[in-house]
């Protein structure tokens, strides 16, 4: 193969494969349409560079000016996506501008197909040999067609389209932006009109060699494509991490602000064993300054001094773990066992609001993988919201029945109470902001839901037989299902 | 103080039941414990005090009290609770509580209250005893006599007395001496203070 044909097909090779590699990355984000113009280009650099082969190992003059003729079409193309390129990823461009090129282009195109042999020539009388990068090629012998002004003052007007929309976006600081896509279409753009115009005008003997000069072009714009797609990249990354610790964030306040509204009780959970303690103690010291004191009573007292000890270290400790600010920590576990670890929390504050508890737990329960502090946080509100809901309703037997089963495959929670009942548009309770309280933060059930989504699992809310009562279902895989 | 006066401990939570009967019993009084409302108010209640914690799950301690006045007990109460705040405080004496604790309750307080509400039980239960004597005396007074009775409180002398009734003089003081006697009453003042407890009115 000669020199000329295999610069030229590597040229066509290299503009297609680039050219796929954007429309891929076009297809998969549909807003990126500078991609898309990006594999206009290349196509239509492609399909020059065939032509000007074409061209240049013509054989007859025919053929020569009918390659020539069909050469207009990919110039055209590129025309096109050169304009489309400049106005969405520079964002500058005057449009007038941009349709005038275009409008001209296309002015030379019908010209082209109308005029016989094309614009660029009256007539091609015959085909001299020239010798060009180490080869030889065919060049035409003929009038040229003044008409091809046409197409040439339409290059002139894309290169000050371009220079024009370049030095705007140079002012509004997209720098690298404009020096890369402004300054190598504009070097590359220039240095092929000249070719073209030496060479149509036969001033000088280098046959058309526009794909050449679009080939550079084409490389130094993928290369700020490829920065962007960097950039793009790490800021996705930074941007998740945002996005956790910010969910983080939120869960952790959603849990603060669920114990907040325990305060009372939670206090009085702390309170108790110590008021246990220490009447304990002190009916002990009674003990003790008996003449003959009776030891069993004193070992006994003991005995339960420790365990009111023990059930208040295990108040602290779970209070302490639904505080902290905590990485996510999937275990596996029995969903009976955190949701009795809530009700000793919660037996205070249910107490307290005159909610009666039942439960039906399904023993066993197939385990499930799941953080026991996020799944206590969202029992810890459906309970909270169920008291709540019973408080200022009229009923007279508050109601709170709470049922774990299984099916094999899932495990399910249902938390029903006869409260104030669901709004018409179930869905809203959800929503953030949605709150009945007056001093809610209108998150709890929304964070609920994404806790048990990040377990992929479901959560939804249905009314129940009557008008005021309503009941929550949560649904998580069990572990040996989940992969 | 009364031997057979009773501490009733009412509270859920089983372990402060325990704790607070180990130690008043400790300090010897008598001490029936409850862990449910509905159990202690089913109870027939001798004289002594109640020690009512006030948050319970099926009846709060407030609406206990209510419950027991409704049913005519009088018995003092002192209200123990984990998390007393003002508010609470004023509704429980309002109610009628002779004491109001929080818990953690250091023992001498506790004492100290269930030694003043025994008191006052002793106290009440000895006027509710003389009343009851009284009123078996007035009981016992024939009619002529209660009629002289209500005419003595109005502070007229004999002769008006006999005058009204159309008796003599003398007859007057006969019923006198014997009303003063089975009244036991001591004076005219004495007599007076009687038929207001009760509830004698003076003749017209």
């Amino acid at each position: 193969m000669s020199p000329v044909s295999i610069i030229w097909s590597m040229i066509a090779a290299a503009c297609l494969t680039l050219g796929m590699v954007h429309l891929m990355v076009w297809w998969q984000n549909k807003r990126k349409t500078e991609r898309l113009w990006f594999s206009f280009m290349t196509v239509g650099t492609a399909c020059l560079a065939f032509c000007e082969l074409a061209m240049m190992k013509a054989q007859t003059p025919e053929a020569f000016s009918t390659v020539l003729r069909w050469l207009h079409l990919p110039t055209w193309l590129i025309f096109v996506a050169i304009i489309g390129f400049v106005l969405v990823y520079l964002r500058t461009g005057r449009h007038w501008l941009a349709a005038s090129v275009i409008g001209l282009r296309t002015v030379t195109l019908v010209l082209n197909f109308l005029f016989d042999p094309n614009i660029n020539y009256r007539e091609i009388t015959g085909l001299r040999d020239v010798s060009y990068l180490g080869d030889h090629v065919a060049m035409a012998i003929g009038r040229p067609n003044p008409m091809m002004l046409v197409a040439q003052i339409a290059l002139v007007l894309l290169l000050i389209f371009v220079v024009d929309a370049s030095l705007k976006a140079w002012r509004l600081g997209e720098k690298r932006r404009a020096l890369f896509t402004g300054g190598s279409i504009i070097l590359f753009v220039a240095m092929g009109t000249l070719n073209a115009v030496l060479s149509f005008w036969q001033v000088v003997d280098v046959p058309i060699s526009a794909s050449l000069f679009f080939m550079g072009m084409i490389l130094l714009m993928a290369f700020d494509l490829s920065l962007e797609t960097k950039r793009a990249a790490i800021l996705e990354v930074e941007l998740r991490d945002t996005k956790e610790s910010k969910y983080k964030e939120v869960n952790h306040l959603g849990r603060v602000a669920a114990l907040g509204e325990l305060s009372v009780s939670l206090t009085h959970e702390m309170n108790q064993p110590l008021a246990i303690i220490l009447s304990n103690a002190q009916a002990a010291q009674k003990l003790l300054t008996q003449n003959d004191p009776d030891l069993t009573d004193v070992s006994e007292i003991l005995d339960e001094i420790v365990n009111e000890d023990l059930r208040a270290s295990e108040t602290i400790k779970r209070l302490r773990a639904l505080l902290q600010r905590g990485e996510v920590n999937s275990q596996i576990l029995d969903l009976n066992e955190v949701i009795t670890e809530v009700f000793h929390l919660m037996r205070n504050e249910m107490a307290r609001r005159q909610v009666s508890l039942s439960h039906d737990l399904a023993h066993p329960l197939p385990h499930i993988s799941a953080d026991r502090i996020q799944l206590q946080q969202v029992m810890l509100n459906l309970i909270l919201n169920a008291c709540e809901s019973m408080e200022s309703s009229s009923t007279n037997t508050r109601q709170l029945h709470i049922t774990t089963k299984s099916d094999g495959t899932s495990v399910s929670l249902e938390v029903s109470d006869n409260g104030q009942g669901l709004p018409a548009d179930v869905e809203s309770i959800f929503q953030p902001y949605y709150t009945t309280k007056d001093q809610g933060l209108g998150m709890g059930l929304a964070i609920c839901r994404s806790i048990i989504a990040a377990h992929h699992g479901q959560f939804w809310a249905e009314p129940g037989r009557d008008q005021c009562s309503a009941t929550f279902h949560v649904v998580l895989p069990v572990k040996e299902v989940m992969k | 103080m009364n031997d057979s006066a009773i501490v009733y401990l009412v509270d859920d939570e089983l372990g402060m039941l325990k704790a607070l009967a180990r130690l008043l019993g400790g300090e010897g009084f008598l001490v029936k414990s409850f862990d449910s409302a509905k159990t202690f108010l089913a109870e027939p209640k001798l004289h002594g005090c109640v020690i009512l914690d006030v948050a319970m799950p099926e009846m709060n301690g407030m609406e206990v009290l209510r419950l027991l006045r409704v049913q005519g007990s009088n018995i003092p109460v002192i209200f123990l609770t984990g998390h007393g705040d003002i508010p609470m405080s004023v509704r429980a004496m309002k109610s009628g509580a002779v004491d109001f604790l929080t818990k953690p309750v250091k023992s001498d307080d506790l004492i100290r209250a269930v030694k003043s509400a025994l008191q006052a039980s002793a106290q009440h239960s000895q006027e509710q005893q003389k009343l009851e004597r009284l009123r078996q005396s007035h009981g016992q007074l024939t009619m002529r006599e209660r009629e002289v009775m209500a005419h003595i409180i109005t502070g007229k002398p004999n002769k008006q007395i006999a005058f009204t009734l159309g008796t003599t003089e003398q007859t007057v003081k006969i019923h006198r001496m014997r009303v003063m006697h089975k009244m036991q009453a001591e004076s005219i003042v004495d007599l007076v203070h009687i038929a207001q407890s009760l509830g004698v009115s003076p003749a017209e």
